[in-house]
């Protein structure tokens, strides 16, 4: 029981402290969960990092659900899950209601415009990240262009699109993978 | 019945939001909006607000679209049913981990998809950073774009210099001083 409550209370400690979105997490997961708590290896979190930026979903709750699952099965999964999102959901709805009153004065509403723009600078700044783990081969353009083009220009739904690259990467990275083993047959 | 489609399209975008973080934007975008659950200048407040709050962004979204619809009980149906598929996906990968980790299919899967990611990315920018505004002026050419343009252009430069190691937090905060100053 005492392991439950010491997830739960490291958990939701962490979800407290988890500024700044999935990559910043890491070094936060670092220092508590293998150095203080050791219920994984540096090693083992290094794999459920690079798992959890593959799958899809929220990349901090998926390692959360992992740590909890390897330490205490599905009962430490979901501990370690709950706990990680509690904060954010309690803290987002208390501030919305406390905020929103504010959010058509002029100066906040200035301030804000500022905010989303800087938002959009650390989005562009992630493309970037994600392009040094996405681009491998010129044909890894291709389809990154084709999604932007689909999700600009026209009116198709997102979760289409996604679908629809999915599928070509899949059979492009497969057609890529018989070849080159058939290269190495003929070696 | 509203809580029954809310419980549904948020496992929809659990399910297939590869990339996670601002890739999940134009999930939400589409179906608030389609929905008629919020409107694009309050999700973008709230955007804003997420800045200041820690956690996974996507639950910050999770949970105003919910309340937004059904309170409370809406805010947590939204915010579990968001992260149901990928707790189920967690906890069957670390049970096969070795299997998992040599499965060709699944590798050839998991890399193909990341393309996408970056098409998600660059639409979320748009998102958040030109199409609120473009809700106002309606049009691309106007003062207010070239200074979003320019502001955009200068903090993604600013993020760009190593040497500099600007926390979040205080490129969030200047941010908001430029935007009282330029707005």
């Amino acid at each position: 029981m005492k392991i439950f409550l010491d997830m739960f209370i490291t958990f939701f400690k962490i979800g407290c402290l988890a500024f700044g979105g999935g990559y910043a997490v890491i070094a936060i997961l670092q220092k508590e969960v293998v150095e203080l708590k050791q219920w994984v290896s540096n090693d083992e979190l290094t794999d459920i990092m690079a798992i959890s930026q593959t799958l899809p979903g929220i990349i901090f709750v998926n390692s959360a659900t992992m740590i909890g699952y390897r330490k205490k099965g599905i009962l430490g999964a979901i501990t370690a899950t709950v706990s990680s999102i509690l904060p954010t959901f309690f803290l987002i709805l208390l501030l919305t209601f406390v905020i929103w009153g504010f959010t058509d004065n002029i100066f906040v509403h200035k301030a804000f415009t500022g905010i989303l723009l800087g938002v959009t600078a650390l989005i562009l700044n992630s493309v970037q990240k994600t392009w040094k783990t996405a681009v491998k081969h010129y044909s890894d353009i291709v389809l990154a262009l084709l999604a932007t083009a689909l999700l600009l220009f026209t009116n198709v739904n997102v979760v289409f699109v996604l679908l629809l690259l999915a599928g070509l990467g899949f059979g492009k990275n497969l057609y890529f993978m018989r070849a080159e083993g058939k290269e190495h047959e003929s070696h | 019945m509203n809580l029954i489609e809310l419980f549904l399209v948020f496992l929809k975008i659990g399910a297939v939001s590869f990339g996670g973080g601002y890739a999940m934007i134009p999930f939400f975008e589409t179906e608030m909006v389609s929905h008629n659950w919020v409107s694009l200048a309050d999700y973008v407040k709230v955007i804003a607000i997420a800045q200041v709050v820690p956690g996974p962004f996507a639950v910050d979204s999770s949970s105003y679209i919910g309340f937004k619809v059904a309170g409370i009980l809406g805010a947590l149906i939204a915010t579990l049913a968001l992260c149901l598929p990928s707790f189920i996906a967690s906890v069957i990968i670390t049970k096969f981990y070795t299997q998992f980790k040599n499965n060709k299919y699944i590798n050839a899967l998991l890399m193909g998809v990341r393309p996408a990611v970056l098409g998600l990315l660059i639409s979320a920018a748009y998102i958040i950073g030109i199409k609120p505004l473009y809700q106002v002026s309606n049009t691309f050419l106007s003062l207010m774009m070239l200074k979003a343009f320019i502001v955009i252009s200068i903090g993604y430069y600013v993020l760009n210099q190593r040497k500099l190691k600007i926390g979040t937090f205080s490129f969030i905060a200047a941010a908001a001083v430029v935007g009282m100053i330029l707005f």
